[in-house]
């Protein structure tokens, strides 16, 4: 499964580079060539690359790791990470930060009450403390703070 | 001058000095371990506050931050695998693998032990080589900067043996990265956006690259960082007071070089402390007989990087201090305190102000023993976050990540990429491509860029005229023997391997 990754992720590699490439053609010769140097070599170490990982393939094709939990726990988090991004601007940061700590404790398996309820009301405390009133960093508020 | 270094040194030590520094310390150390709020910042902020003080206390206090912003970097580098600025990018190689084997307390004193040497060796520099080093720096155009960049670029070949090509298609596609906003002939390049008009802002990259991934890997392992490396769960702290005898003696050349390495670097305009860590790195690396033990968690790499970086710090300051050139943003602000103190920077500055002068020079020392103190008292208790489980530590990491991430630019624009880039450090570690080459490569390729496109301006017709520039072939011929001998190595080592088998 890892190598099938790594082969798609090659991939994805070589067409940023060649998307880099034909883009770079709408800049002047002085802007483009740089970016575009840079996207050939990297075209051309991608070949090694895929070669390593098709060999890699066949010979351990049987060893498929696991789907296992923890997996799952990382794609949960980036769920809930990417959810708090687009909310937190809206609904305010304070709000959806204290809701994603309480979330990402309770989907990584702390139970405690205690711990639940102090690591994100002491972590705001503290961001909102040093980062809003200390630094003056504009957090944004949004509807509900 | 005997007569000014007592008399600074004298007034130095006055009661309200000594406060000043251990503020500007103890606030550096904050904001330095806090990834996302950098010297810069915590200087800017501060800067009104040396209005109320005399100038040499206003100076020392700014230095205090500084200074301790760059060593505090390494704390969260060496305990979570997360630079807190920069600097520390190359302190995370050897200093998170110790942290992962129960050494966080040995790691995190090598780190304090190389700072303060750093900056102890960078402030003797600054004492007695200003004019020197003043000078060295106004030989380097920009053939030269450019041919010295490429020799921090391929540290890449370093950083990446065994994996050489995943290497380099990392420090190409950290290359790539850099390219977004302003290309140097002024034009805006890959910029789809007008958050994207200055580029990634590097603390974003790096709490992207550096975060994420770390996150997610505590997650999947549900462990704490000792018990997720060969650290058993153990979490060792009765280390001696600073280092080890045998330490100091094993890495007596490494702290001479690094300082030296780190030194020369800071003076050169825009190469400052993230270079110079790096470069000494790599050179502790080179000239190790067991070059092995890098890549395991070896004490020597912590020394070397942290004690170049701090050397560095003070270094930046001479071109500042002699010529009124600032080479890095820090020492513009360090140039702004001095000039709303009514004090002019240049060739003059010794003479017209040398008690100023030498009682900063002299306070330096101080400021470093303060540190130094500060650093060592608190290395056993920050060990004891790397025993915190995974569960409880990974959501605090992404908290910090995304609010410092925002408050690099107070841009909402920025948590995004850092989320992004995250993403993409994560599927790239996933393939085993190794991360540290991709921040030296979007460190390096702007100053890189910037540098070619100005040589090939100014020789576009006579390109023969760089054969007549020693510097420039002097370090050309580093580059390619820094690409050739550890090839040469590695071949005579498979040789090696097969005559043995």
């Amino acid at each position: 499964m890892k190598t099938f990754w790594g082969l798609i992720g090659s991939a994805l590699i070589l067409l940023c580079s060649g998307a880099v490439f034909f883009e770079s053609f709408s800049y002047d010769i002085r802007d483009r060539f740089w970016p575009q140097g840079i996207s050939v070599l990297i075209a051309i170490l991608c070949i090694p690359l895929i070669a390593g990982q098709l060999k890699k393939r066949s010979q351990d094709s049987r060893k498929d790791e696991k789907n296992d939990l923890a997996h799952h726990l990382v794609w949960f988090a980036i769920l809930l990470i990417t959810l708090y991004l687009f909310l937190a601007e809206w609904l305010g940061y304070f709000f959806c930060t204290t809701l994603l700590m309480l979330a990402l404790l309770l989907v990584f398996g702390e139970r405690s009450k205690i711990m639940l309820t102090v690591l994100p009301v002491g972590s705001m405390l503290v961001i909102y403390g040093v980062f809003y009133l200390f630094l003056r960093i504009p957090l944004p508020t949004g509807l509900l703070f | 001058m005997g007569e000014f270094i007592l008399s600074g040194l004298a007034n130095s030590v006055q009661i309200q000095n000594i406060l000043a520094m251990l503020l500007g310390v103890i606030t550096g150390m904050i904001f330095g371990a806090i990834p996302g709020l950098t010297a810069a910042a915590a200087m800017t902020i501060l800067l009104p506050l040396t209005f109320v003080f005399p100038a040499e206390t206003g100076i020392l206090f700014l230095l205090g931050i500084w200074n301790a912003a760059v060593y505090a970097g390494s704390i969260p580098a060496i305990v979570l695998n997360i630079p807190g600025t920069p600097a520390s990018a190359a302190t995370t190689l050897e200093g998170h693998l110790m942290a992962t084997q129960g050494k966080a307390s040995k790691a995190l004193r090598a780190s304090i032990v190389g700072s303060t040497v750093g900056a102890f060796g960078s402030a003797l520099t600054l004492l007695f080589l200003s004019p020197v080093l003043a000078r060295l720096s106004l030989m380097f155009g920009p053939a030269e900067m450019f041919a010295f960049t490429l020799f921090g670029l391929l540290i890449i070949v370093t950083l990446s043996s065994g994996t050489m090509v995943k290497g380099l298609i990392a420090g190409l596609l950290g290359l790539l990265m850099s390219v977004v906003g302003f290309a140097p002939s002024g034009s805006i390049r890959f910029a789809y956006t007008p958050d994207l008009v200055e580029g990634f802002p590097i603390i974003v990259v790096l709490i992207g690259l550096f975060t994420f991934p770390e996150v997610f890997s505590l997650i999947r392992e549900q462990k704490s960082v000792v018990e997720k490396g060969e650290g058993k769960g153990v979490l060792l702290t009765k280390d001696s007071f600073l280092l080890k005898l045998r330490d100091w003696k094993e890495n007596a050349i490494n702290f001479i070089r690094s300082t030296v390495i780190g030194s020369i670097v800071g003076v050169l305009p825009g190469a400052g402390p993230t270079i110079a860590g790096f470069i000494a790195y790599n050179e502790a690396k080179r000239a190790a007989k067991k070059t092995q033990h890098f890549g395991k968690g070896e004490v020597a790499g912590v020394i070397a990087s942290d004690t170049a970086n701090n050397a560095a710090v003070l270094s930046s300051l001479v071109p500042a201090l002699t010529l009124g050139i600032p080479g890095s943003v820090d020492a513009v602000i360090i140039l702004a305190a001095l000039t709303m103190h009514g004090i002019l920077p240049g060739p003059m500055l010794f003479q017209k102000n040398a008690d100023m002068v030498y009682t900063v020079f002299m306070g330096v020392f101080v400021c470093n023993v303060i540190m130094l103190i500060v650093g060592v008292l608190s290395a056993r208790h920050i060990a004891k976050v790397t025993k915190l489980r995974g569960s409880i530590i990974a959501p605090f990491i992404i908290i910090f990540a995304l609010v410092g991430s925002f408050a690099v630019r107070n841009n909402w624009f920025d948590v995004f990429s850092a989320f992004g880039i995250g993403l993409v450090g994560y599927g790239l570690r996933e393939m085993d491509i190794p991360l540290a080459p991709m921040v030296l490569g979007v460190i390096l390729g702007p100053i890189l860029e910037r540098n070619l496109h100005q040589a090939i301006v100014l020789f576009h017709d006579h390109f023969a005229d760089l054969l007549t520039m020693p510097i420039f072939l002097i370090l050309m011929a580093l580059n390619a023997l820094s690409v050739v001998m550890p090839l040469w190595r590695q071949i005579k080592d498979k040789k090696r391997a097969k005559a043995a088998s």
